[in-house]
Order: C-alpha cells, then structure tokens, then sequence
C-alpha cells in the first residue's frame, strides 16, 4: 500500500531558480504562473459549445416569479 | 415599462402582527425566488468558457475541504507517519493550488468583464474580501504543518504580524490557536463570504455585455438607485431597460464613451461615437 | 423616480433579451468531477513536501557554536527576541512604525518572554542531580548586573571566535557562565532542552512559542532556509521547500521586501503591510475608482469573452 501511493515525481530535491535582476522565481512557480495566463487566453478564445436559442417572447413564458421577476433576472416591459 | 414591485404580499391573517420568521421569509423570497436561486436558463450572452472558472473555484474549494476534513479525522500529526495521510496532505495541497489557480483567473475574467457594472459592487467586493480571507486560511495552514516549512513561515511572517499589533492577539507561534483558526473559524468566514457573494450573483445575474454607442444613444436615462447607493441596497429595476435595445446595437466596441451628467441623448457627445457606429455599418433591424 | 447619467463603467442596463437552457447543478457537479479527478493525479504524481523540522537537540548537534553564541545572547538577552519589544519585551529595541504610530507598542507586552529565564536559567533548574550546576546558577544569580554583563561579553567574545566549536571553550573569566553554557549544550544535544521548553504546569501545551523564538534567534534555520531560496530577500514568501510549486499569489506581498526603501529599512515589515492593506483595500473599491474601473472598457478583452453576443448584434 504505501509504494502504491509514494510520489511517480520526486519534488523533494533542491529547488531550480531563475534570476532576472531583482526577480528570482522557482521554475515549479514559474509553469504554475505561465499556465494561468495559458488557460485564461485558452478561456478568452476557444469556442464555446453553441446552446440553442430561445427566441424572446419563450424567455418571456409564464415561469414567472411572484415578483413578475424573470428567471434570468430580467424585468417585465 | 412598469416598475414592479420585489416584495411578495406577505400571507397573514389581517389580525396577526407580521412575524421576524415571516417578515424575513418573504425578503429572502422576494429577493431570491425560486426561478432565480436555481435558474435552468441564463442569457445567451454567457457563452465562454471564462465563465466556468467561479464553478471550479468552488469545486476546489469542495475538494479542500473534503480532504481537510480527512485530515481533521486522524489529528495534525497522522500525515507524517502514513502514507495515506501524506496522499490525503497532498490532496490539501493541490486542492489549494488550484484553488488559488482557478480564483485568479476568475478574478482576471470578472475585471475584464468590468462584472461591478449594475449594482453588483457587492459581488465584486465580496469576492475580493474572500480572495484575502482565503490567503489568510491558508497561512495558518502552512502553519500547521508542524514541519520546517511551518516552522520558518511562522518564525519569518511573526514580524510582519507583530509589526500590525496583531502579533500580540494572533501568535503564528502558538500552533494551537493557528490550527484552530486554520480548522474552524478562517474557513467559516470564507464559507460564509463566499456565500454571499454566490446569492449576489443569483440576486443580480451575470453581468450583461458593454452596451454598443447606438443601442445606448437610444436609451433614455437609466433611473437608477437613489444616491448614496452602493450597489448593497435592494434590487430595483431598471426603468427605461426596454429603451436598451442591444439587438439594435452594432457589432464592435464603440462603447458610450461619455460619462458626463446629462449626457443620455445627448447627440454632440455621442457624436464620435454615432460616426464611428454609422462607419462600421450595421444595420438596425 | 432619481435618475442618473449613464457611466458605461459603473452602469449596465438589465437585461431583456433571450436565454438559454442552463444546469447550473450539472455544472458545478461537472467541475467537482473535473478538479477531484485534477487533485488525485496530482497527488499521486507529485505528493507534498515534509521536510522535518530543525529542535533545538538537531540545532546543537549540527551547529553547536551557532547554538552557544545564541544561548549566551539569550542569558544576556541581547538576542533577537531578548531586544525585539512588543509583544514579547516591554522594552522597545526596534518598534516597528509608521509614521509616528507604533501599532506595535500599542498592542503592548502580551507573550512576554525572558529569554535568560525561559531560554537558559529555568531549563537548566530542571535538571536533577547537578549541584554543581544549581550553584553556578545561584552564584550567577546573586552577582550584580555588572558582574554578570562582564561574564557573558567574555563568553560571547569566545563564542564568536571562528575556531570555536562548542566543545573547545578555553579557559577565560567567565565565571558560572562557563558551566551553565555547557550545561546547556549538553540538555540541548539529550533532547531534554527541547521537552523543557515547551514544558507546562498543565501538562498539555499546544504552544511552541518559547522553542520556536529559542531555534529562530540562531543562525541555523535562516542557513537552511537560504539554501532553499525561502529567506525574505530571496522572494522566499512565494516559495516551498524542494522542487514543489508554492505560493504564487504572495508574489506581490513579497515583491515589496525586494525593492527600497523596504527591502533595508528598519520598518520594513510595517511598511509593506501597510502598502499592502491599502492595495487591497484599492483592489475591493476598483468599482468606485475612474480610470481603474475603465480599464475592462479601454483593454477590450471583453471583445473576446462577448464576440458571440456582438456577432449576434449585426
């Protein structure tokens, strides 16, 4: 059981830093940092799947709130 | 367009004075009905996978707290002799990583969105209060890990602590307290803020898109709340909404660019922005 | 009704137009999935750091010259912590400020401790069966402040000498000093001192302030801490021991330590929580703030997050 759950990656070793004058930052912060950026700009462009439509007058049926509130929030003219 | 009212009739019998329960029943209701709280529909202008990084903050959030929960069962120390503590340690760890991770993209989407738009300022700051609240519960996590890494953030951030006057109050030295704040009271708050700001969002739906110049030239002047308003006050509708017709608007991003008193229906000072509207030449319907 | 001029930053109208279906549970149900699935292969393939932690039996046996010469700052208390002030000594030795407000002195002297007390005397008291001990501690005692003071100079003069060991200590006027240091050397590498400090009347103590401020006051765990890049000038906040990613969200907090005047004032730590309260507080009122809150419109990122609405415009 314990060699079952033991790391595949050894971390524990000494870190590799990169220096750019003042700045110095692991390489392991550096990939966590440049993944963010990569999955907020994959976030920003990659298609997103195509719902279907409801025209407005289906967004306007009767599945009002006693408010006469709609579910997306929007008002009754 | 009519300006309905929020507020339910409260069901009492004339003779009954309205009870707290019930005065409170039918505020929650009124602010959070049922089709709201739990809506199956949302506009379609929610269409990037941007969107879907709120959920994955909460999920790893989920995730933390499951794993922590594991952790609490056996005590600090049980990740350090077993194997399946330490898998479960790590679990926390990741947890935590992402759940720093997808936040940060989240807080990145919700500014370029400019999500505060429409009385959601209190979205935005809850959010914001529970970014930092979150940094602080993971401190004391660290903290409590009762190994060298614990030992050097605790001995290095007792400055900048003391140095607040709070050192006096929060020693980051006594492991008791911090694993106490750690376990129950810091993830208690964040719980609690990052609930209201998921009811803000359910209160105010998602932020709508930047208006186009010439479905906002069309507009008439938005009556909004009343001064002093923060955006924490009561959900009022928007009179004059149906006047912003956005399947008028052009594609493109001439945006009102005024923000003058007045300046609603104004021609010369959406001048720039009619010309540049007529320029890209879409059509009205 | 009050109305209001339209600010494309501030406001929005609501909106009237169509929906889609939406599983708001299928979703949040999906990414659970998404991130346990995420956290398990993580911690399978990676695991998490558990880098033991330095006592002060491992800090004396690994550097027992480190050790002594904080010992001997600790019974002068000339020692970090025996000068720090708030919370721990009445007396100010750097009070951090801002301005002319000293939070720190406010807060006063709550976890007070008296490093030749709690560090030296009261550890070595406990010992059993050491006359000779019990009365070098008396005679140090009963001295005079002056007396003591010139002891401890000649055995911190000793101490911080490069050929000192810890177990070469020459002859020299340093009075009980000598045998209480050696005594404590000794308590220290049997673990007794370890036990000692975090000794309580009540038995039970979750409380690992005296030990921790004893081993912080050496220059052992900072050596350790620099050789993996966690000190404060090394951007160490953001950073986690061995190879394992840390924590990229301090990076901000952190980047204050590294720039002057922080990074060699005196006020240091004050000043960046200072700086850093107020960026937060800045963060939370970005919707109150012109020209901030207009960055989303100026940018226009949000071409890309909307462009399906905009194409639906046309």
């Amino acid at each position: 059981m314990p060699h079952i759950l033991s790391a595949l990656v050894n971390l524990n070793h000494p870190g590799h830093y990169l220096h750019w004058g003042a700045v110095q930052i692991s390489v392991a912060n550096l990939i966590v940092i440049l993944l963010m950026l990569v999955t907020f700009v994959l976030a920003l462009v990659l298609p997103f799947p195509h719902g279907k439509a409801a025209s407005r007058r289906d967004a306007k049926a009767p599945a009002t709130t006693p408010t006469g509130e709609q579910a997306d929030g929007s008002t009754e003219p | 367009m009519t300006v309905t009212s929020t507020e339910p009739k409260v069901a009492v019998s004339p003779n009954d004075r309205p009870t707290w329960t019930g005065r409170f029943r039918a505020r929650a209701v009124g602010t959070f009905p049922p089709e709201k709280l739990l809506p199956d529909r949302q506009p379609t202008y929610v269409a990037s996978w941007i969107y879907i990084f709120g959920a994955l903050t909460l999920a790893a959030f989920g995730v933390v707290l499951l794993s922590g929960a594991v952790l609490a069962i056996e005590g600090p120390a049980w990740w350090h002799n077993s194997s399946v503590g330490l898998y479960f340690n790590s679990a926390h760890l990741w947890g935590t990583e992402l759940f720093f991770f997808f936040m940060v993209i989240h807080l990145w989407g919700k500014f370029f969105m400019a999500a505060w738009r429409g009385r959601r300022r209190a979205t935005w700051i809850t959010g914001v209060l529970a970014f930092a609240i979150s940094i602080a519960t993971a401190f004391t996590g660290y903290l409590s890990q009762q190994n060298f890494d614990s030992e050097w953030i605790g001995t290095q951030a007792k400055d900048g602590i003391n140095a607040t006057g709070a050192g006096a109050f929060w020693n980051v030295l006594n492991f008791g307290q911090m694993l106490l704040w750690h376990v129950l009271l810091l993830p208690l708050i964040v719980a609690v803020v990052i609930g209201v700001h998921v009811l803000q969002v359910r209160r105010h739906g998602v932020v709508p898109p930047f208006a186009t110049s010439r479905a906002v030239a069309a507009a008439p002047a938005i009556a909004g709340p009343a001064a002093g308003d923060t955006g924490f006050g009561e959900d009022k509708p928007a009179v004059g909404g149906d006047g912003f017709d956005l399947d008028a608007g052009v594609a493109g991003d001439t945006i009102l660019a005024t923000s003058d008193p007045g300046a609603l229906g104004d021609a010369a000072s959406n001048t720039e922005s009619a010309t540049t509207a007529t320029q890209e030449g879409g059509a009205t319907p | 009704m009050k109305t209001k001029s339209f600010n494309p930053d501030r406001d929005v109208a609501d909106w009237d137009g169509p929906t889609v279906r939406y599983d708001l549970f299928k979703e949040v149900t999906v990414c659970f999935v998404i991130v346990l699935i995420l956290v398990a292969a993580l911690s399978a393939i990676f695991s998490s750091p558990d880098e033991h932690p330095v006592t002060v039996k491992s800090w004396s046996a690994a550097d027992p010259a480190d050790f002594l010469q904080t010992a001997i700052a600790e019974l002068s208390e000339t020692s970090a912590t025996g000068t720090y002030g708030p919370p721990y000594t009445a007396t100010c030795g750097l009070c951090q400020k801002i301005g002319p407000v000293s939070l720190e002195s406010l807060a006063g002297t709550r976890i007070a401790i008296d490093t030749a007390q709690d560090f030296v005397i009261g550890p070595l008291l406990t010992l059993p069966n050491a006359p000779a001990l019990d009365a070098a501690i008396a005679t140090f005692k009963a001295a005079s402040a002056k007396q003591q003071a010139s002891w401890e100079s000649a055995y911190a003069t000793i101490a911080a000498s490069p050929s000192f060991t810890g177990s070469n200590v020459k002859a020299g006027a340093y009075g009980p000093v000598g045998p209480m240091m050696s005594q404590l050397l000794a308590m220290a590498r049997s673990g007794a001192l370890d036990g000692a400090l975090l000794a309580s009347p009540q038995l039970y103590n979750t409380n690992y302030t005296k030990p921790l401020l004893f081993i912080q006051d050496g220059g052992y765990l900072a050596s350790l801490a620099d050789a993996q890049n966690l000190g404060g000038d090394q951007w160490g906040m953001m950073n986690e021991t061995g190879s394992y990613p840390g924590q990229a969200w301090l990076w901000l907090y952190t980047l204050w330590y590294q720039v002057p005047p922080m990074n060699t004032s005196s006020n240091g730590d004050a000043e960046v929580w200072a700086i850093m309260m107020a960026l937060t507080l800045l963060l939370a009122l970005v919707p109150f703030i012109p020209g901030l809150r207009s960055i989303p419109r100026w940018t226009r990122l949000y071409r890309l997050v909307w462009r399906r609405h905009y194409r639906s415009l046309q």
